[in-house]
């Protein structure tokens, strides 16, 4: 995870603000991942929490952000973090940022912290009188709603004084930057894909756009304790939205992540809302947040209209036969033609603004 | 001999030739796709790092080719949101395949890598459900699988809390292969646990010891689903009395789905309500919209129902009762009884603005 690794730069801001800090005309909301240095070196006070979160975004999202939600990945979602994100909701509120509508950006475990907000926070600012907000749609980059399975294995590397696969102590280590004890876990607690799937999975009218990745972190040491494909940190059945864990290689049946039009796993059924829409054979964890460019994009289209209407639109797709195939048609591949040019966020923000 | 090696190279070139041909045209022939943009080659990266995006596009007509591709996906999702945004959260047609995704309480499995002496096994646990209420045994499976299962044995199930400390423990008996797990805390005591604990199992790897942790709730009882009353129709909803039984004042939340009465999943419905011992019936509403898409006017069958005690404030933890087997008797009404009016989320229009205004310029 890229902002594992991530220092505050010293900025106080709580909100981001800047001169065109909008997505298509609508007020943007961050909500970052989970950070190692805050178990590592637990944050001191909002303030740390605040300087931890504008770093995080620096990369793209910061200046064309008006607000974030910041927590402490030492902290619990129903917990402190719920109370910390509750405060900046308030803000939020009072300032009339989403009265128009606005739009929530979440990276990672920022996913998971934004499902429970978004389920809670109409009825959590009614009762005290507030406006809630006006949520137009969330982008989820890499999102862990779903969990992640290096959390399991890092609450048991906290409890078990037999935790003794090297391997998997390597990928823990790896993925925290700091040995997990039962008091550093934090939010790696509700990261457990047993407990995430059990926070806020009611449904929500808020679309959900997944943009997904199956690129390699940690020189590829975590990949093999995650089923399926995985960005280094997330396994698909998460980031896709994926209503059941399970070993996947796609978020939809007729697609690949790197384009091939083929049968490939994917999750039978989908949280209610979300939406894949991206995806990218060799996009890590990090990367969907950042301005790297130079990853082949396939579109999420599964080629089914709900609603009886033909969506005929113009698509993109070559043919490419491997060396072993020595007649016959090649496979054919859907891409996002010249998506190599621009980071994940970068060609999302451009679509959509 | 030396005929034979010239005409067995013959031969070979001969099929070589054939292979080649075959390779030539067929590569030639474009496969039948419905695609207007069929090209032969992958496109190749030509950047693989930099800030391109903080910098305005270098070649517009490629920008714009690339904005198109997303637009038509944006169009799709746009598409797929405005059918289903025709059906309030709290009542949507389901299928029998749906029915597990809404159901509440569930349970991931934890898969632990266990080591000994180079030889390696996998211990999994996979518990009924995350939440137990005081008096209910917690019931899962266990299981060990790997090359070196068969040196894996497990003698001890233990209840912790988040230090640590044992608060309650078991014997237990599991080898390789898969187990049923039953550990019964009972009520003695419970109260000063805390609500959530992590269930270890514990035993030896080949003289090493072994053990594997998983998340578990264990608390009072959230309340109880005593009773379905009459329904009634209510301009465009069909109105299900749900009397509960609550011990404490607060914001719950019930689940359930309406089943035809041959049993076919038909609404999953959904409601949230400020709910109190004195005053604790909640008014389950399904849109007459969503009845309409299953084609069945009643009567039905109400089951799964589940009850959730939703955080009144932030900090607050959400609690969940397990979900009944009981199904209830509900009565339908024709569609012509209901209010005619469609389902208006008045958020669904802003929404489909956004989607949509990424497509606008290539409507068809």
């Amino acid at each position: 995870m890229k902002g594992l690794k991530l220092t505050a730069l010293g900025l106080a801001l709580a909100f981001a603000g800047g001169a065109q800090a909008q997505l298509a005309g609508k007020n943007v909301i961050l909500i970052h991942g989970l950070q190692g240095d805050d178990i590592a070196n637990n944050p001191a006070n909002q303030r740390e929490i605040d300087q931890n979160g504008d770093a995080y975004w620096q990369a793209f999202w910061a200046s064309r952000a008006e607000a974030r939600i910041d927590w402490g990945s030492h902290e619990r979602v129903e917990g402190r973090t719920a109370e910390r994100a509750y405060n900046q909701l308030v803000e939020i509120s009072q300032q009339g940022l989403c009265s128009e509508g606005c739009i929530v950006v979440t990276h990672s475990t920022g996913d998971l912290v934004g499902r429970y907000v978004l389920d809670n926070q109409a009825r959590w600012l009614s009762n005290d009188g507030l406006e809630p907000l006006n949520v137009v749609a969330a982008l989820d980059f890499a999102g862990a709603g779903g969990g992640s399975e290096l959390a399991d294995l890092a609450v048991n590397a906290a409890y078990s004084d037999s935790f003794a696969d090297e391997l998997a102590k390597l990928a823990v280590t790896a993925y925290l930057g700091t040995t997990p004890t039962p008091d550093n876990l934090g939010v790696l607690r509700d990261l457990q894909p047993a407990v995430a799937r059990n926070l806020a999975t009611s449904p929500n009218s808020v679309p959900r756009l997944r943009f997904v990745g199956g690129g390699s972190n940690y020189g590829g040491l975590t990949g093999p304790f995650l089923p399926g494909t995985d960005d280094g940190v997330v396994a698909l059945h998460s980031t896709c939205g994926g209503t059941q864990v399970g070993s996947y290689d796609s978020c939809v049946s007729n697609v690949a992540l790197d384009g091939k039009r083929t049968s490939v796993s994917a999750p039978s059924d989908l949280y209610y809302n979300h939406y894949p829409v991206l995806m990218g054979e060799n996009v890590d964890h990090g990367q969907v947040i950042n301005t790297e460019s130079g990853n082949t994009l396939t579109y999420a289209n599964n080629g089914f209209s709900v609603s009886g209407v033909a969506v005929n639109f113009a698509t993109e797709t070559y043919e490419k036969r491997p060396w072993w195939k020595l007649w016959g048609s090649g496979d054919t591949y859907q891409v996002v033609t010249d998506a190599e040019q621009h980071s994940v966020s970068g060609l999302v923000y451009n679509t959509l603004d | 001999m030396w005929r034979w090696l010239l005409a067995s190279g013959a031969a070979l070139a001969l099929l070589g030739g054939v292979i080649a041909s075959l390779y030539a045209i067929t590569t030639a022939m474009p496969e039948s796709s419905p695609e207007p943009a069929v090209t032969s080659e992958p496109p190749q990266p030509e950047s693989t790092s930099g800030a391109a995006d903080d910098e305005p596009p270098s070649d517009p007509p490629v920008e714009a080719a690339v904005a198109q591709r997303l637009q038509g996906e944006f169009a799709r999702i746009a598409d797929q949101y405005e059918a289903g945004s025709q059906f309030p959260p709290y009542s949507f047609p389901i299928d029998q395949g749906a029915v597990d995704d809404y159901r509440y309480n569930g349970y991931s499995p934890v898969r632990v890598p266990v080591a000994s002496d180079g030889e390696k096994a996998t211990i999994t646990l996979r518990l009924d459900q995350l939440h137990f209420e005081y008096g209910e045994p917690i019931t899962g499976m266990v299981g060990i699988n790997g090359d070196g299962a068969s040196g894996v044995s497990l003698d001890e199930v233990t209840l912790r809390d988040q230090t640590g400390d044992v608060l309650y423990r078991e014997s237990l008996e599991a080898g390789a292969g898969e187990q049923r797990l039953s550990m019964s805390p009972g009520t003695s005591g419970v109260e000063a646990w805390p609500m959530e604990l992590m269930l270890m199992v514990s035993g030896d790897f080949r003289g090493e010891s072994a053990d594997a942790v998983a998340p578990v709730r264990y608390h009072a009882a959230v309340g109880d689903i005593t009773d379905v009353g009459s329904s009634r129709v209510e301009g465009a909803h069909l109105v299900i009395p749900v009397q509960v039984s609550i011990d404490s004042d607060g914001d719950y939340a019930i689940a359930g789905n309406l089943y035809s009465e041959s049993g076919t999943p038909l609404v999953h419905v959904e409601h949230e309500a400020r709910l109190g011992t004195m005053d604790s019936t909640a008014q389950l509403r399904v849109h007459r919209q969503a009845l309409e898409a299953s084609g069945d006017a009643g009567p039905y069958r109400l089951g799964d129902l589940s009850l959730r005690q939703l955080p009144a404030r932030p900090g607050d933890r959400t609690r969940f009762s397990p979900t009944h087997d009981e199904r209830y008797d509900v009565e339908g009404a024709p569609f012509e009884r209901y209010d005619q009016a469609n389902y208006q989320d008045p958020m669904r229009e802003a929404r489909l603005e956004f989607l949509r205004n990424a497509a606008e310029e290539i409507e068809p």
